[in-house]
């Protein structure tokens, strides 16, 4: 499952999971944002524990992607 | 972080004598990423581990030559374990790694070992996970790969190994559309090998100048004698299990458990190491 949202509510949903789960030693985050080719739109996977406002989906569309190289 | 430490050299001294490990018998490798002992003077830990319960890590090494499973089990416990480090064995010091939690590959799910045909496997799960070295360069020419894994579905787009830069530089091994298929930017581009297997695999391949050869097993399946004429350094980093141009949709749904790699032609050796890595799998 992936919250899509801005670049702005996905970075701080990865901010609120990454200090509420404490990494440490050699893991620094929760997650990577991926932005749409569109670059509007962005998404962040929903750590099981941590909820949020943004709207829900079960994955990320293939078309987000660049698929140029095939 | 001290009581990992010790464990890992004291089982490291302990491996078994007379043992002689894969790189022992052909060594010069430059990257040796495994789950068992590759050499019997390798005193470091085999990998790091990240459990799920409070996402403390733990560096986990070897007792008889093989991953210390149950120095493993007891750290995770109940829960998940993922790897955060893959340590290589080589000498070179190309460990990949991973520091995104999300993008982590398991090796104990609800505190059961992940295995392939027996042996411990990391488990990639085809939608997040990969591993990346920043430093190590596959170029150029020659090369010659070993991988152990098995593909849990073939169709889709899979990167397994790539280090590829937009289509500049650059090698990728992958799966789409249930073949193996690879590029070595700018000279080879498009190579259809063979048919994809969801066995588990050993895949041996041979990158040289005008002599290429890619195994299935130990089976040559397919060769060419393509010139390779340009051998551009791609700045991006070497990735196990995803593109690094397009990440997101292309990693490898895979349990891997074996990357081994000399920057060099391995040709006259292909045979006997097959054989010592399928004495140690039994794929075939």
């Amino acid at each position: 499952m992936y919250y899509t949202g801005t670049k702005e509510e996905c970075e701080d949903y990865n901010t609120k999971v990454t200090l509420g789960e404490n990494y440490q030693s050699s893991t620094s985050r929760w997650s990577e944002v991926t932005g749409h080719q569109n670059k509007k739109d962005f998404a962040i996977l929903k750590h099981e524990s941590y909820e949020s406002d943004m709207t829900l989906i079960d994955k990320i569309p293939d078309s987000w992607y660049n698929n140029t190289e095939l | 972080m001290s009581l990992g430490f010790g464990l890992g050299l004291q089982y490291s001294r302990l491996s078994g004598s007379g043992f002689e490990g894969m790189l022992n018998l052909f060594p010069n490798a430059s990257l040796g990423l495994s789950l068992r002992l590759l050499d019997k003077n390798y005193t470091g830990f085999c990998i790091k581990v990240r459990r799920s319960s409070n996402n403390d890590e733990l560096d986990i090494g070897f007792v008889n030559n093989e991953l210390d499973t149950a120095s493993l089990l007891t750290f995770v416990g109940s829960g998940d374990g993922f790897v955060s480090i893959w340590y290589d064995q080589s000498g070179q010091n190309i460990d990949v790694s991973q520091n995104v939690a999300s993008h982590q590959p398991i090796i104990v799910k609800a505190g059961v070992l992940e295995t392939e045909n027996g042996k411990p496997a990391l488990n990639f799960d085809g939608i997040n996970d990969f591993l990346l070295n920043t430093s190590f360069k596959l170029n150029p020419v020659p090369f010659t790969l070993f991988i152990v894994n098995k593909f849990n579905e073939t169709f889709k787009l899979q990167h397994l190994i790539d280090q590829s830069e937009d289509s500049n530089a650059g090698y990728l091994l992958r799966t789409i559309s249930n073949d193996y298929e690879y590029y070595y930017y700018p000279d080879i581009v498009d190579v259809t090998l063979a048919n994809a297997y969801t066995s588990q695999t050993l895949i041996s391949q041979l990158v040289a100048d005008e002599n290429q050869k890619f195994y299935l097993n130990s089976t040559l399946s397919a060769s060419a004698t393509t010139a390779i004429n340009n051998n551009p350094i791609p700045t991006y980093d070497f990735a196990i299990g995803t593109d690094p141009d397009n990440s997101g949709e292309r990693n490898a749904d895979t349990f891997l458990q074996e990357v081994i790699i000399y920057k060099s032609n391995q040709e006259s050796n292909i045979t006997d190491i097959q054989e010592n890595i399928n004495n140690h799998y039994s794929i075939y």
